[in-house]
């Protein structure tokens, strides 16, 4: 997206569910604390449940994204 | 969250869980309702660790690990920091459990162990008060709770300090 950055990314699934997220390195290791326990990785991300953390280089706030709709945020960590 | 929305096999129930002897203590709460206190009184006591967060139903009602690390709360304030169970001197479990005892404690500085006993389906009312996907999958929820429920001794009631309720609990699950 316009604006915004971001870099590491991860698929995993759990209990049947395959979710992707994406951050950039200076909050992907908090991001992927939110990860369900025991997850396994996956090589292709899902259609859905794709999630970002995004840095807006505009106001520099951060926004979770699920499926490019913004769910939670603007935060200032 | 979204996991626990969309599992196609599982039901997501915010609880606190252990096992104690291949079962399950099962410890349903809100979010600060004092679930990973308890869990960790009871990991320390002895207990195997399955979550605190979250019991995972199957459709025969057997609880499966979700072993995140546990959310400490830091000085009774609403932060709180990721501890993984064996820090606290215990181990994850690693297998789905039968549920032996469901006990819904709400937590009061002071107050003694005395829980009342509940129905089975009174324990399944309540734990679908405590389930993620309630709305959107009612049939399997229902399915999962109550057999989650049917077997296991339901406790309802007040508890103060942690580790007395952990040791009640225990004695709970050994004689149930």
């Amino acid at each position: 997206m316009a604006g915004e950055s971001a870099v590491e990314s991860v698929a995993v699934e759990a209990f049947g569910v395959t979710v992707a997220v994406t951050a950039d390195p200076e909050h992907f290791a908090a991001v992927s604390g939110f990860l369900p326990p025991r997850a396994r990785t996956v090589k292709r991300p899902p259609e859905r449940g794709r999630f970002a953390l995004v840095k807006n280089t505009n106001d520099g706030l951060l926004r979770v994204i699920c499926d490019e709709q913004p769910i939670a945020g603007p935060f200032d960590l | 969250m979204y996991i626990a929305l969309h599992a196609p096999d599982h039901v997501f129930i915010h609880a606190g869980v252990v096992g104690v002897e291949d079962r399950a203590i099962v410890l349903p709460g809100r979010s600060f309702a004092g679930k990973t206190t308890l869990v960790a009184a009871l990991v320390k006591a002895g207990a195997e660790y399955w979550s605190d967060e979250y019991a995972v139903l199957d459709a025969d009602g057997l609880v499966h690990p979700y072993p995140k690390p546990l959310s400490v709360r830091i000085n009774d304030t609403r932060e709180t920091d990721e501890q993984p169970v064996e820090s606290l001197g215990g181990r994850a479990g690693d297998r789905p459990l039968p549920v032996a005892v469901i006990a819904f404690t709400s937590y009061h500085p002071g107050a003694t162990w005395a829980l009342r006993p509940c129905t089975a389906g009174e324990g399944a009312v309540k734990l679908l008060e405590h389930s993620i996907a309630a709305r959107s999958r009612p049939e399997q929820v229902l399915a999962a709770v109550r057999h989650a429920a049917t077997n296991a001794l339901i406790l309802e009631g007040d508890r103060g300090d942690a580790s007395q309720a952990a040791n009640a609990l225990l004695s709970q699950q050994t004689a149930s």
